[in-house]
């Protein structure tokens, strides 16, 4: 009689390779599918995030151009009034003048920064959802440095605003999990500079009274009344988040992880940054596409 | 009479006195009903001074054309009573007396807006207005007009007060001063008394940086006449306050003007 003993082993030996291999692939391609959601949630509340900041400033410009056009209406009352002395009347119409074209400056300069605030708030919202602050606990038997090192130093990284920094619209930040080990994850961010704006200039009366002479009225003379346009207040903020893992064979097929990207874009829309007498509305944001 | 008797006498009497002046009380404030459109909302009302004068300020909006409107006004006031002290009606504008008030219809037209814009300035009880056009005109003041100067910004010495502007929307308060001294003097002293009271320079512009930009280029071009090419104005910054120094020669040629304007 043969000998049948152990004949099942070498199955055995070949079923349990092949389950061990399967569960690695699949946790491998879990940690993928992880990463690409990941990036996608980053790249999306981002581009959301810096839409909200620019619809926000831009609804901003729009509060200043109703206060100037209240501005326009009152001087313009008191202007008409025929109460002022000629030298009043006219260095009033100066400073009137000058405190609109101050007014339009500073609503520039709120368009800019506006712009420039939606990066960093974009950069901060793709860091911080991108999954680099996700739990590492220590593992048992690891040294306190080795686990310093996997853990990286996120948390002071953004607490001293580095996300702000960047060369070429990408801001970065990278850790060593292991030796040589190195994980990115890279924010391109792409978005208006500022604003252009052009004021409503609308005809008006200057009047003041001069001795012996009577009321001497100057019409049409140029008031501005707000702010009429902004060329760009519809333009995008495109952000596209990159996470890329050491390189490492996952098993299957000669795949590996390299790079998972993701892009968004959102825009301020439905708002007008004329007076709200005008029809001013404030601006609300939206996504409008994702990849 | 007995102390109680004179306190209900007393007290009676102050009542039935009220009850006379009452209606004498109520004539004296002005109907501004009458100066409804035929056709529009009021979209603000609020109370200015000007050098002392309480005046209102009523905004009305309208989708008639500013003829229909200021012959409106025209029809209906004259109808009233009201003389026409002023009329420049290519501007808009049409000036009203009666008996010790004034008022002053101005129409604008803003082409974005699709409506005009009905501003009508109310002074009652103006005793210098008469209804004639030759009272109508503040005299050139000598001494200060009533009003007050602003905390945050000193006064140049020697200067005259010749405005003061206090309005509610948007709030704030300008004020005027004239003087003889030269524009280089008045900015030194201001540049050095607002840095001492902490202020902080956040910008500064004259008619070149107006001519400089092309969105205000044609605009300046019809300044020049009676605002000179050096006018100055400087914004300063206090925490969350701002106030601004413009500094002009006159238009009628002798002495200079000071505007200081916050939003006190």
């Amino acid at each position: 009689m043969r000998n049948n003993k152990g004949q099942l082993a070498p199955f055995f030996i070949i079923v349990i390779a092949i389950l061990i291999m399967a569960i690695m692939v699949t946790a491998n391609i879990g940690k993928v599918g992880l990463h690409r959601v990941r990036t996608a949630n980053a790249s999306d509340s981002a581009a959301l995030a810096g839409a909200s900041t620019m619809a926000n400033g831009l609804s901003q410009i729009m509060g200043m151009s109703t206060e100037m056009f209240y501005e326009y209406v009152v001087i313009q009352a008191v202007l008409a009034s025929c109460r002022l002395s000629y030298d009043a009347a006219w260095t009033l119409y100066w400073s009137f003048l000058a405190a609109q074209y101050f007014s339009l400056k500073v609503a520039e300069k709120v368009g800019g920064d506006t712009c420039d605030s939606a990066e960093d708030t974009a950069a901060q919202f793709a860091f911080m959802n991108s999954g680099i602050n996700e739990n590492k606990p220590r593992n048992p038997g690891e040294s306190y440095d080795d686990w310093r090192k996997r853990r990286g130093d996120f948390g002071q990284w953004m607490k001293d605003k580095k996300y702000k920094d960047k060369i070429d619209n990408i801001h970065e930040y990278s850790w060593e999990e292991s030796e040589g080990a190195i994980n990115k994850v890279s924010v391109e961010i792409h978005r208006p500079g500022g604003y252009g704006l052009t004021p409503i200039i609308v005809p008006g009366i200057v009047c003041g009274s001069i001795m012996w002479v009577g009321c001497v009225c100057h019409a049409p003379l140029p008031f501005i009344a707000g702010i009429a346009d902004c060329s760009n207040d519809n333009d995008p903020i495109t952000v596209k988040v990159t996470r890329t893992e050491p390189d490492k064979d996952l098993g299957l097929w000669r795949m590996r992880y390299g790079s998972i990207s993701s892009r968004a874009v959102a825009a301020p829309y439905d708002g007008n940054v004329r007076p709200e007498p005008l029809g001013g509305r404030e601006y609300d944001s939206k996504l409008i596409e994702t990849e | 009479m007995n102390r109680e008797t004179i306190k209900k006498n007393i007290f009676f009497g102050l009542i039935l006195g009220l009850f006379i002046l009452l209606p004498y009380m109520a004539s004296a404030e002005l109907n501004t009903s009458l100066f409804s459109p035929a056709s529009g909302n009021k979209t603000s009302e609020q109370e200015i001074v000007i050098s002392g004068q309480p005046a209102k300020l009523i905004h009305y909006e309208s989708n008639l054309s500013q003829r229909d409107i200021l012959d409106f006004y025209y029809n209906s006031l004259t109808n009233q009573g009201w003389k026409v002290t002023k009329e420049n009606r290519e501007s808009g504008l049409i000036a009203f007396a009666k008996d010790n008030d004034s008022a002053n219809i101005m129409v604008m037209n803003i082409p974005q807006r699709g409506k005009n814009d009905i501003l009508i300035t109310l002074i009652e009880d103006c005793p210098s207005c008469q209804g004639q056009e030759q009272a109508l005109k503040p005299e050139e003041p000598e001494v200060d007009v009533v009003g007050e100067d602003l905390v945050s910004a000193p006064r140049y010495p020697g200067s005259l007060r010749i405005l003061f502007l206090k309005t509610e929307i948007p709030a704030g308060i300008t004020v005027i001063y004239k003087t003889q001294a030269g524009k280089e003097k008045i900015l030194d002293f201001y540049v050095q008394k607002m840095a001492e009271g902490g202020w902080q320079e956040k910008n500064r512009m004259s008619m070149g940086d107006l001519k400089a930009d092309p969105r205000f280029s044609a605009l300046s071009s019809q300044l020049s006449k009676n605002i000179d090419a050096d006018a100055e104005t400087i914004l300063y910054a206090k925490g969350n306050k701002t106030l601004m120094l413009s500094v002009m020669k006159s238009p009628q040629g002798s002495g200079t003007l000071i505007t200081v304007k916050a939003n006190e």
